[in-house]
């Protein structure tokens, strides 16, 4: 058990704005100082501990990586196996450090968190930091957190005719790859196929129309049937009028290209009017598709945030709840832009959370929802 | 996460008229004074007011006083914005705009002189417009540090749904980080979102006619704060 004792605080230090860029005048000196003291006398308390309460780990030179010896407590969100042996991130190790779970040794010796700070995190300024923090924060109040693996999920429901034609055409329109388990479904080939025919049939349409109709008929009759199907469900897709339809998470649509201001449009102020409305629709939305020659940003996800409920298992992962991008102290938010791109770069599309880190370290997050 | 928007209803409005959300008739005559256009007259105040909500009286921070007192002030004039004007005047033609010499303003005209006020006009005006063919109503955002506040029915029955912060592809970087995040906390103590609108224009772009706006193009984001503590203990335990 640790004894706290209940530090004085100069009150004075306390009020007004946070500081958080060195001034380097002599108040500050002082001030930093007394801070300094208070922080040494409180850690020249004498401390109790139990010695076999935390687990023990060393530094793997060769690996650049922290191997678990003997495990303690409840090990498993943590961790990744390699050749046989566990080891921890520079994150967890950190974590567990702070939580006094662990032991860290450096060739047999015991390392202070201090050490272990400028070890694990280097000496020079990295995104390892932020990535810490954030970890250290969302594990602290209840999440687990995972390095990001841009793998797909798939169900085990056999994919149908109709999550192909869904796959074939977010391939197209907004540039997601196909998932594996569709490819190598029976029905992909014939599907794509049917497609590409579609294609040709509506693009060929308007000059030779007649020649189309006569086609048309003579095609298998069966065959026809899918035609429509599959070509009514692409233009839902442009226009997506049918947000109800339950769809499986794999293949649902990403950027639906839906304005969220469109729900006035049952109002009976709108219907009355709706000419005259119709009269400036001038400005239209963008198309997200066509921006992607602009200069965007590589932004990276760095964790795959899972909720403790979910029946979290490290082998076996489902798909996260959220997907984590961290933003340091000057980074600008992402663009619409960027966080399209993003989005749809994910092979199995969860929403993202923003997570910006501040001056003074504070956390906070942001969903961001885009058209 | 499904996105639903804030639409919060006022107290004390009364839902029984169903008011048209567009004025029409006759055009009337506003001064452009240099900043904002000016309607004077009783008559053509409450036209333009009650039909869309448009514009501020100068006497008052919202509505002008003869809408709530009922009282006819002569020196009370009833201002509306650029974008407002703009869209009154050329895009429903209700509006004849002269300059201080009485003299009609044509609509290219009436562009450079707003953007001499305004060097994103342009972009904002098109993000009217767009808002406006969804049928919100728009007013001004400068008290909560926004473009503009769009309200379902009108500031008389609903809150404010949405803060819009038009920006475009280039100054995005320029929007520091405190910024948004100051944009987004008074958004959410006052129950409205944050809606980016990301303006994209051609290199060239000419505005001799309406119909030229239709090469801007719009993005929308929405930015919302996530309470990553309450979520986490908001799920509920499923063994």
């Amino acid at each position: 058990m640790e004894k706290m004792s209940t530090a004085k605080v100069d009150k004075q230090s306390q009020s007004g704005l946070k500081r958080t860029v060195p001034e380097g005048t002599v108040e500050e000196a002082l001030e930093l100082n007394k801070l300094y003291d208070d922080l040494r006398k409180q850690l020249s308390l004498p401390r109790t501990d139990r010695l076999g309460g935390r687990a023990l780990a060393t530094w793997d030179p060769d690996e650049k990586a922290v191997h678990v010896l003997r495990k303690d407590g409840k090990f498993g969100n943590f961790g990744y196996s390699h050749g046989g042996r566990l080891y921890l991130e520079y994150y967890e190790a950190l974590y567990l450090l702070e939580m006094n779970r662990l032991q860290l040794e450096y060739h047999s010796m015991i390392m202070s968190i201090e050490q272990a700070y400028l070890l694990l995190l280097g000496e020079t300024a990295t995104p390892k930091c932020n990535e810490y923090l954030v970890y250290a924060h969302l594990t602290r109040i209840g999440y687990i957190l995972v390095r990001h693996q841009n793998i797909p999920y798939y169900d085990k429901i056999e994919p149908t005719e109709e999550d192909c034609a869904w796959a074939l055409a977010l391939n197209v329109i907004n540039n997601r790859a196909i998932p594996e388990n569709v490819k190598k479904s029976p029905h992909f080939v014939k599907v794509k196929k049917e497609m590409k025919q579609i294609k040709e049939c509506i693009t060929k349409q308007q000059v030779q129309e007649q020649q189309q109709l006569s086609e048309a008929d003579s095609s298998t009759i069966n065959f026809n049937g899918k035609i429509i199907s599959t070509g009514k469900r692409k233009v839902t897709i442009d226009e997506s009028e049918n947000p109800t339809e339950a769809k499986r998470r794999c293949l649902e649509v990403a950027s639906s290209q839906k304005s969220f201001l469109d729900c006035l449009k049952d109002e009976p102020e709108y219907k009355q009017f709706q000419a005259t409305f119709a009269k400036f629709d001038i400005v239209q939305m963008g198309d997200t598709t066509i921006n992607t020659e602009d200069e965007v940003r590589s932004l990276h996800i760095a964790f795959d945030l899972y909720l403790h409920n979910n029946g979290f298992k490290k082998r076996s992962p489902k798909p996260p709840t959220f997907r984590l991008l961290i933003l340091g102290v000057h980074e600008p938010f992402p663009t619409h832009a960027e966080i399209t791109n993003i989005y749809n770069l994910q092979k199995y599309p969860v929403p993202i959370l923003v997570v910006s880190v501040g001056e003074s370290k504070q956390i906070q997050a942001f969903v961001y929802y885009f058209s | 996460m499904l996105f639903t928007p804030i639409i919060k209803q006022k107290k004390g409005g009364n839902k029984s008229s169903l008011l048209p959300p567009l004025p029409d008739g006759s055009p009337v005559i506003g001064v452009f004074t240099g900043i904002s256009v000016e309607v004077c007259g009783a008559e053509d105040i409450r036209k333009i007011y009650e039909n869309g909500f448009f514009g501020k009286g100068s006497k008052s921070r919202g509505a002008p006083k003869l809408i709530t007192t009922g009282t006819i002030d002569d020196t009370e004039s009833l201002s509306l914005e650029l974008e407002e004007s703009a869209f009154l005047a050329y895009f429903l033609g209700i509006l004849c705009i002269h300059d201080i010499q009485c003299n009609e303003m044509q609509y290219r005209e009436f562009l450079e002189a707003a953007k001499n006020v305004n060097s994103h006009f342009l972009e904002c005006l098109g993000s009217y417009l767009y808002l406006k063919s969804k049928g919100w109503i728009i007013k001004s955002g400068i008290k909560f540090g926004g473009n503009f506040l769009i309200y379902k029915r009108g500031p008389r029955y609903n809150h404010a749904s949405f803060i819009i912060f038009v920006h475009t592809k280039s100054d995005i970087k320029d929007i520091s980080i405190k910024d948004l995040k100051g944009l987004q906390r008074i958004a959410e103590t006052s129950d409205k979102d944050v809606l980016l609108l990301e303006v994209s224009k051609p290199n060239v772009l000419t505005y001799n006619t309406i119909s030229d706006l239709a090469a801007l193009k719009i993005s929308e984001t929405i930015i919302r704060r996530f309470n990553s503590t309450s979520f986490v203990q908001s799920q509920k335990i499923t063994k």
